[in-house]
């Protein structure tokens, strides 16, 4: 059997050191696929350009292509799809069409980066368009908390990390901030494209010619993690769930504690899940989303994020149980067989590969991060190594204060 | 406790098909287990995963349709049975790395698990022991009320759920669609009693009764792991549901207010028509309105078509629903169609690229009665259908289709 991350360069374009165009070998992948990296992540804005790397990136999909056809109508038109997200260290593109559609999808989109369209009808087009996306994110209680513990984070750091921004710096971006923002930021040396269609290479290396030649900008807000006392952070919305979510610093994906934090995780989840008296039933997916931990290496910091589902009867209990588990956590002396932790962790890291669509995503975010394509593959390798030294130094991150951000609805809950 | 054997491999006398053949990416290998009952294993080799899914016809409230909640408490019983290692199914599989799921439908039950590919061939041998010949004892019968008390709990204050599952006995007079999924309280699970689920599980849960899916970085002698099970008298017949003649409206207590609409349509049989209705639940559902769901139901008789409204204006909205529902029996024109058509397309594609997606797909659809027509095979039926659907044929199918809907009104009850 073959190994599941392969990976065949069969075309590298070398741009300095750095091959930028991959292809990930996929026949059975009903549909095709290109992730597209631009290092014009929430990295390279200030504290005073809040959601202007998101609102460039949005502003390429509302721009017109022809006769007042936006790109992702006519994306849509041609049987494709196209979406952005917008990362600590990069805009994330990806692009699906069917594959005998897929070439002249990617046409439109290459055009796009070549005669970007920042005009006011577009600009009005965009703002109407993150503005409304911010709106349904302030429906989630558990992004809600997120977001607001990037904001802390953000203000600590003096950028702004925040996805979308805030709807007061929103209307304030004008077309000349993102003509600047893009020309500074959307630079040939940084791009990389993984696709996992072998038969359109020509038209996947248009994007890169797309761009400007040279470097970006540099980035204009570096990430620490939050260490020092706790930060709480409350917030009310009128439909938001409730939700509360604790941050706490975990190993960088360099880190050679990186796999033991996906094990220390598991270990967590398990162990506040127990504590806070979860039903043990066969139907895990019922109970599934309650009380989760996740090790968020692409995150940058790095960071292990609890999310409680507010609507659980003992949520404020949970969130207790947490605090006091990480501060014994932190110091605990790791002792006996930690193999079960090992295979769910091994588990929970591999589901998350099982479809094209995220295999090509996971490998254009590893490449933002300046990471092997193969990293998955790496993490896979190593966690059969993870031992309690390893766990031990994963857990330290939790000797800091967390953050906690609680998200609550209008009605006193 | 009696403890089943794992992993009875060189009993399995299945049929391995193709034989001789390169088993090469996307390719279907399907045989006969070796005490009846079908499997498919199909080949993903990109995925780091197995998805491993048994689907068995049985009716959700028993064979005479007077036990709701049986199905649910038999299949979360035989998960929770231990095995020869000691542990219960469901703890196996998540100590492997897995996530294990139990699916409800009024005349089906499948279990899935998803595990990393090395442990895929041990998961079929526990998950066939565990089904093929279920024990169930009072622990476990403990551990499967305690299941559907959530499962109760958590459609009780799903809309979405609670209205599917009225239009279904609305709209259908007999079958299993027509009986309730769960019993009507969380007391009421208490009442079945350990021998009417155990007798519900050998009926059910037989080889002969099965279809296993297998979707991963495989090969087809995978199934070679399968535990064979007791022998049982031959597979289990359909669990049809008919629409009634004229079936009537009705109004249900919930704790959220709600309107849904149904209507009966082609059998699983009509390949083209029950794919035409599926393209066009696509346009209304694919960016409903605010509140709004639904979807084309494929079953083996007569599928059902509905739809889901919540909202502080569902009636205005409602309205609206069958306004549009009046548009699609008019074809499209040419240019509309083509772009609504790619976009279907597409998203029969996008929806099954995951091994787990594919394998539920499998299990359904051959359950149904129609293996070859599941969307998960991008050479296969369902394919050949979508890209030949017109404009004038889909109009034809939703004149057909869509005449007197049948309505269910929830009233928002004080107490849940």
């Amino acid at each position: 059997m073959r190994p599941f991350l392969a990976v065949v360069p069969l075309m590298a374009m070398l741009l300095g050191a750095m091959p930028a165009l991959h292809v990930l070998p996929d026949a059975s992948s009903p549909i095709a696929v290109a992730a597209f990296s631009v290092p014009a992540g929430l990295d390279r804005q200030t504290d005073s350009e809040n959601g202007l790397a998101a609102f460039t990136a949005y502003a390429i999909l509302e721009g017109n292509v022809s006769d007042g056809t936006s790109l992702l109508d006519a994306v849509t038109a041609q049987g494709g799809t196209i979406s952005v997200d917008v990362t600590s260290r990069a805009s994330l593109f990806t692009i699906t069409a069917l594959p005998d559609r897929f070439a002249s999808v990617v046409a439109l989109f290459a055009q796009s980066l070549q005669h970007p369209d920042f005009s006011p009808v577009t600009m009005a087009h965009t703002r109407a368009a993150v503005l409304a996306q911010f709106a349904e994110s302030q429906r989630n209680g558990a992004l809600i908390a997120e977001q607001m513990i990037d904001g802390v984070q953000a203000a600590v750091n003096e950028s702004a990390a925040t996805p979308l921004g805030l709807p007061a710096t929103i209307v304030a971006i004008r077309s000349s901030n993102v003509e600047k923002f893009f020309t500074q930021n959307y630079r040939r040396n940084g791009a990389a494209i993984v696709a996992t269609d072998v038969k359109t290479q020509a038209a996947i290396a248009a994007l890169l010619d797309a761009l400007a030649p040279g470097t970006p900008a540099k980035i204009r807000g570096e990430a620490r993690p939050l260490i020092g006392a706790s930060r709480e952070l409350q917030a009310v919305r009128s439909h938001a769930s409730l939700a509360y979510v604790l941050s706490f610093p975990a190993p960088g994906p360099r880190d050679m504690a990186a796999p033991a934090a996906f094990v220390f995780a598991q270990m967590l989840q398990t162990a506040i899940a127990q504590l806070a008296e979860l039903p043990d039933i066969p139907s895990r997916s019922l109970t599934d989303g309650a009380i989760d931990v996740t090790y968020d290496y692409l995150h940058a910091p790095a960071r292990y994020v609890v999310t409680i589902d507010g609507s659980l009867g003992n949520a404020s209990r949970v969130v207790s149980v947490t605090m006091g588990l990480a501060k014994a956590f932190s110091s605990l002396r790791f002792k006996g067989n930690v193999n079960r932790f090992i295979a769910i962790a091994r588990g929970r890291m591999l589901e998350g590969a099982r479809t094209p669509t995220a295999r090509v995503e996971m490998s254009a975010q590893f490449l933002a991060a300046g990471l092997p394509l193969d990293q998955l593959a790496i993490f896979d390798r190593e966690l059969g190594n993870v031992d309690a030294a390893m766990l031990e130094h994963a857990a330290r991150g939790l000797r800091s204060a967390p953050t906690i951000a609680v998200v609550g609805s209008v009605d006193g809950n | 406790m009696m403890r089943r054997a794992l992993a009875i491999a060189c009993m399995c006398a299945c049929t391995l098909a193709p034989r001789g053949a390169a088993f090469a990416s996307g390719d279907q290998a399907t045989g006969t287990l070796a005490r009846g009952g079908t499997y498919v294993v199909q080949q993903d080799p990109a995925s780091p995963v197995t998805a491993i899914a048994l689907w068995f016809r049985a009716p959700a409230a028993g064979y005479d349709g007077a036990t709701p909640g049986i199905s649910r408490l038999a299949a979360a019983a035989a998960a929770s049975s231990p095995l020869a290692t000691g542990k219960s199914l469901a703890h196996f599989v998540r100590d492997l790395g897995g996530r294990f799921s139990i699916n409800i439908f009024a005349d089906l039950v499948g279990v899935d698990a998803l595990v990393p590919n090395a442990q895929a061939r041990r998961v079929i041998a526990a998950m066939t022991a565990a089904y093929f010949a279920p024990t169930i004892d009072d622990a476990s019968l403990t551990m499967a009320r305690r299941d559907e008390a959530v499962a109760f709990v958590t459609q009780r204050y799903s809309l979405g759920s609670t209205l599917q599952t009225a239009l279904a006995m609305a709209l259908f007079a007999h079958g299993p669609h027509h009986d309730p999924l769960l019993p009507p309280s969380v007391a009421a699970i208490g009442s079945i009693p350990r021998d009417a689920v155990s007798s519900f599980a050998h009926q059910a849960f037989a080889s002969s009764n099965a279809v296993l899916a297998v979707v991963g970085n495989v090969s087809p002698d995978i199934v070679r792991a399968v535990t064979d099970g007791t022998p049982n008298q031959g597979s289990a017949p359909m669990l049809d549901s008919l629409p009634g003649d004229e079936p009537l409206d009705t109004t249900i207590d919930a704790p959220v207010a709600g309107i849904g609409i149904a209507w009966s349509g082609p059998s699983i049989s009509d390949e083209k028509a029950a794919t035409a209705m599926d393209f066009l639940a696509d346009q209304l559902f694919s960016s409903p309105p605010p509140h709004v769901t639904g979807q084309f139901v494929t079953l083996h008789a007569a599928g059902m078509f509905f739809a889901t409204i919540s909202g502080p204006s569902a009636n205005a909205t409602k309205k609206r629903v069958l306004a549009r529902i009046e548009q699609l029996q008019s074809p499209l024109d040419a240019a509309t169609f083509a772009r609504l058509h790619a976009a279907f397309l597409l998203r029969i594609r996008q929806q099954t690229q995951a091994p787990d997606e594919v394998a539920d797909e499998i299990g359904w659809y051959a359950s149904e009665g129609n293996a070859a027509y599941a969307p998960g095979d991008h050479r296969g039926a369902y394919w050949t259908a979508a890209t030949s659907l017109t404009p004038e044929y889909v109009a034809s199918i939703a004149a057909r289709y869509f005449s007197h809907p049948v309505v269910v009104t929830t009233k928002q009850s004080a107490t849940p």
